[in-house]
């Protein structure tokens, strides 16, 4: 019998909470639950950064736009 | 069903297609289930973009009666790669490339709708000095779902990756145990525990090791999630920017300042060079295999007159250096690559037929043994009739330096040990290589007390 440690039974139930496992696999390869689970997490987080990141450069794209002369703005 | 065509016994695990071979030529059978997605690859215009950019192999499709009509779509006709290699002969430095290269593929896909279905390293050649994706079935629709090779990528690149860049060079030859890529519990329990400390580490390799752990066996009800594309993305950046980041400690070794340290006076090997160079020049080989190349002084020789060689060192770290040298000046016809000739790639996989040994991949128009013949000789027991042997299996032409036992760096090499070594003569070389070889010309090298030879096989299976 395998014996897991106490901290992976505790993520093991935190995380299976959150989510439900995928028995249907893709293509050829079978991905496997726990690299299924493994990146809908670091795929959250990372999605989160990279859109945090695309709206601050569309702020300080916005905020380094410069009037026109004539006072108007850029129309793109 | 089929014919006179021969399936590559590595085509097996894909429904998408098949490779084969017919009458000396190779192809590519498009079966019907994955026409949907041939057809994207090519309108979406990423066929075009991807090879374009040198990071898809090229094809013609061809009207070919194909060898499995009942499922074929179409038969393409992929560029042929000069020579295959496999992950557990590159450098670190090449592995790395490999896997850029195969994440730069996948971002370029997703703007056009497609997404890698696998991210095998097997995938991967190097075609003109720089890595390809050969498999043009590898891509599918992109449907917003987790990655289906997360990961293969992260057990084929990022885990050898990381154990040759952070505890040893020799760890790149666990892809050679493991050819379906390095488990991640394994890589998780071997690296240093600094690497729990870097963000991207901690959770493509480690976390991920774990979670494997934890739910190998659970067995819950189904239920699809979407992942945003940004999401999706992130990912790939996230496992760029980790690949990224890794650099290999060039450590010196043995063979690594081998040149620096030799008893060559310069002017001698100028000589040297200038007698191999015209060897070359009398051959004109279409293949060169250079045995021994540490970092390609001599191999150069061969590639800069535009024939295809490839480096063979067993030293990782001047493989490394061999590399690097290729990727400043793009040189296009010269691959190095690490192999140890004592012990040189077997034939893997399945039914020992999946990945070609060493020996499958020649013979080679030429070989040049140049100072590696006291090596094996001496360093490793070998008997000059088993060295003639090895060589006559693997080249028609043979430019091989004679270094005799008075020479310095034959004395370094029994310093250590008795000398049982009664036959390493000049005498019996040529008598026990005459029986494999036709002696065609005997070159000293001024200044020294060495000689080249260069050899023609009699063998006609090699010629």
């Amino acid at each position: 019998m395998k014996h897991t440690g106490l901290p992976s039974r505790i993520a093991a139930i935190l995380i299976s909470g959150l989510f439900l496992l995928p028995l249907c696999g893709y293509g050829y390869i079978d991905l496997g639950s726990g690299s299924y689970i493994i990146q809908l997490i670091i795929a959250g987080f990372v999605g989160f950064s990279l859109s945090l990141r695309i709206f601050w450069k569309k702020i300080r794209s916005r905020l380094s736009k410069k009037p026109k002369p004539d006072g108007t703005e850029d129309a793109r | 069903m089929p014919d006179e065509s021969r399936t590559l016994p590595s085509s097996f695990r894909d429904p998408s297609g098949f490779l084969f071979e017919r009458e000396g030529r190779l192809y590519r059978q498009v079966n019907g289930v994955y026409r949907e997605h041939y057809d994207q690859l090519l309108s979406s215009g990423l066929y075009k973009k991807l090879t374009e950019q040198g990071l898809l192999v090229s094809h013609e499709e061809v009207d070919l009666p194909p060898p499995d009509p009942e499922r074929a779509y179409k038969i393409l006709k992929p560029r042929r790669v000069p020579f295959i290699s496999y992950p557990y002969e590159w450098c670190f430095g090449q592995l790395k490339d490999a896997a850029l290269a195969t994440l730069r593929i996948q971002k370029t896909a997703f703007d056009s709708g497609m997404s890698l279905k696998d991210a095998s390293a097997f995938n991967i050649q190097f075609v003109d000095g720089r890595p390809v994706l050969v498999d043009t079935l590898s891509f599918e629709k992109l449907e917003l779902k987790p990655w289906v090779a997360y990961r293969q990528f992260c057990q084929h690149f990022l885990c050898p990756l990381l154990l040759v860049a952070t505890k040893d060079y020799a760890l790149g030859l666990l892809s050679r145990i493991f050819i379906d890529g390095v488990p991640l519990s394994l890589t998780s329990r071997l690296l240093p525990f600094r690497t729990r400390l870097r963000p991207s580490l901690a959770t493509h390799v480690h976390l991920h090791a774990l979670s494997q752990k934890v739910f190998s066996e659970k067995k819950v009800k189904a239920r699809e999630r979407k992942i945003r594309p940004v999401s999706l993305a992130g990912l790939t950046e996230s496992l760029e920017s980790a690949v990224r980041r890794l650099k290999l400690p060039i450590k010196k070794t043995e063979w690594s300042r081998y040149y620096e340290e030799t008893n060559y006076s310069p002017a001698g090997f100028e000589r040297k060079k200038k007698i191999v160079e015209d060897f070359l020049d009398a051959m004109k080989p279409e293949t060169v295999w250079d045995l021994g190349a540490n970092t390609g002084i001599f191999s150069r020789l061969a590639s800069r007159r535009g024939i295809p060689t490839v480096a063979f060192d067993v030293d990782a770290v001047a493989v490394e250096l061999n590399y690097r040298e290729c990727r400043e000046k793009s040189e296009k016809n010269l691959l190095p690559l690490v192999m140890d000739l004592t012990n040189p790639t077997p034939a893997l996989g399945w039914e020992n037929r999946e990945r070609m040994s060493l020996l499958e991949r020649g013979p080679a128009d030429a070989v040049l043994a140049l100072a590696l013949l006291h090596h094996l000789a001496i360093s490793n027991n070998l008997p000059f009739p088993r060295i003639a042997g090895f060589l006559g299996r693997v080249c028609r032409r043979l430019v091989i330096e004679f270094v005799p036992k008075t020479d310095s760096q034959v004395q370094r090499l029994l310093a250590t040990r008795e000398d049982i070594f009664d036959h390493y003569t000049r005498a019996d070389f040529e008598t026990q290589f005459s029986r494999v070889f036709a002696i065609e010309k005997i070159v000293p090298v001024e200044g020294t007390e060495r000689i080249l030879y260069l050899m023609k096989n009699r063998s006609s299976a090699a010629s």
